[in-house]
This record gives structure tokens, sequence and C-alpha cells, in this order.
């Protein structure tokens, strides 16, 4: 299962509150949570959180598991595996 | 004397100055005391003594406030260095701090208003910035913070440097393996911490 950490700071809340919204699993991990989803991939797409692009471009910062598909202006896609 | 550390440990007292070379010195001062209003406070003028291969120079200070200035060389017969690529430019900058936006947009007017070229405010994560270049092609920035470091923010940045660490200089490495490597740093503090 993919999953990215998003950090517990006012910025990053619309991207967890988009996640909360999607349905995905939460683990707080002291100052950062963790949201993955039963599912192998991961959308999340920018017009639903309105952050702006530096702080979109910034929302792994916190990190992930498995890899990157797909992280643009307008989407982020992550599935699982290191490797496609 | 500056104020010591809480645990006893030895502080730097801020920047005391930060020096770059200009091969413009008049364009030079005439840009940062005019345009940016920076009061000239000091000039040494020597032989290039230090080393055999050392040039004689030119060392002029501005300050900025707050004990900070901004030093200048200008060393004769040095030939000029190429500018550098767009990526350098860019990231090799000095950054002025104000308190508000509303400093922030006076400033924009007033370097505008003195047909240096300004973009338009653009904010980061945590602050708002705008940029311009000095006469010598050096990137400046005039920035106000949108919210004060916290210490989630220092301890975040504590678990990216370790994460970096980790992986920076292996070959091919990329922000992706740096951001799987943070995850496990993260669960790793976070067992730690909570028992």
């Amino acid at each position: 299962m993919p999953a990215l950490y998003i950090l517990d700071i006012p910025e990053f809340e619309p991207i967890l509150r988009t996640a909360r919204i999607a349905g995905m699993a939460e683990e707080e991990l002291d100052g950062y949570v963790k949201v993955s989803t039963a599912a192998p991939e991961i959308v999340l797409e920018r017009r639903h959180t309105d952050v702006r692009p530096a702080v979109w471009f910034a929302a792994l910062t916190g990190g992930l598991e498995g890899r990157i598909v797909r992280f643009d202006f307008d989407v982020l896609h992550l599935a699982e595996g290191v490797r496609p | 004397m500056t104020e010591p550390r809480p645990d006893g440990g030895l502080r730097m007292g801020g920047v005391d100055h930060i020096a770059l070379v200009t091969w413009e010195p008049a364009a030079t001062c005439d840009f940062y005391t005019r345009v940016l209003g920076l009061p000239l406070v000091h000039a040494i003028t020597a032989t290039g003594w230090l080393k055999e291969d050392f040039p004689d120079f030119v060392h002029f200070f501005f300050e900025l406030g707050k004990g900070n200035y901004l030093a200048f060389f200008y060393f004769f017969g040095l030939p000029e260095e190429e500018p550098p690529g767009d990526l350098m430019h860019r990231s090799r900058h000095l950054a002025f701090h104000v308190d508000t936006e509303e400093e922030m947009l006076a400033w924009r007017e007033r370097i505008k208003s003195h047909g240096v070229r300004v973009t338009h405010p653009m904010q980061h994560e945590l602050l708002e910035s705008i940029y311009f270049d000095d006469p010598n092609g050096i990137q400046l920035e005039i920035t106000r913070p949108l919210r004060p470091f916290g210490d989630v923010d220092a301890r975040d940045a504590e678990l990216t440097l370790m994460a970096l660490a980790d992986v920076a200089g292996k070959p091919d490495a990329t922000v992706q393996d740096m951001w799987r490597r943070k995850a496990e740093i993260v669960r790793t503090h976070a067992g730690r911490e909570n028992g």
C-alpha cells in the first residue's frame, strides 16, 4: 500500500483534509499523519486542496511509501512498490 | 555581548557581514545607497598584502541595520567572471527581511520606480518574496514571514537532513529516495518518542 506522511503544520492541513474526505486511513506519528488506503494507489488532486503550488509541491516532505507515478501541478499519484 | 544560549553554550550574534565581489563599483554604490537606501559606512583600500597573488583592492560596506553589513570587494586588474547559469543565479542570493506585506509591496514600488525589474510577490511555504537583481547580476530578495518558524518545523528539518544525509551522494539518488527514507525515519522516531 502506498502512503504519504503529511507534516502536521497549517500549510498542509488542506491536503490532509482532502485525504480525509476521500476516506483514507490516518495514523498519527508524532507531528506527522500517515495517510494510506487499502487500494494499491493514492490519487490527490490539487484543485480539491486549493493550496498554492509551493505548498503542493512540498506535500511529500514528511515522506512516502511506494512510488510516485505522477506529481505535477494538478495530480499527486502514488502507487505501491518501488519500481513500476 | 551576545546573549548565551540557555544551555550555556556559544551562540552566534547574527550576521556581521556578507562579502561579495563587484566589477561595477560605481553602479553598485549607486544602487545600494539610492535604490535600497543603505548607508555607505566604511571603505578600506589596500594593496594585496594577504598573499602574493592577491590583487590590490577596495572593500566597502553598506549598513543593513541590526549590526548587519553588506560588503563588496573591488579587485584591481581582476578579469571579470562569467555570469552564473540560471540555476546558480537563482540559488545563490541574498534575502532582506521585512515584517509585513505592506512593507514588501512598498519596497516593490520603490524598486520599480528606479527602473529596476522586480518580480510579482511569490508565496513559498512560510515566506512571501519579491526578487530583483543588483547591478552585478546578484539576485536579491525581499521576504516577509507568512508565519514564524515553530518547533515542529525545526524537528522536521532535523529528520529531513537525516534522510538527506543517508541518500545524498549515492549514485542516482533522487528526491523520491529521500522521501522514502524520511518516512522510515519518521516511523522510527515516532515509535521511540511514544514509548
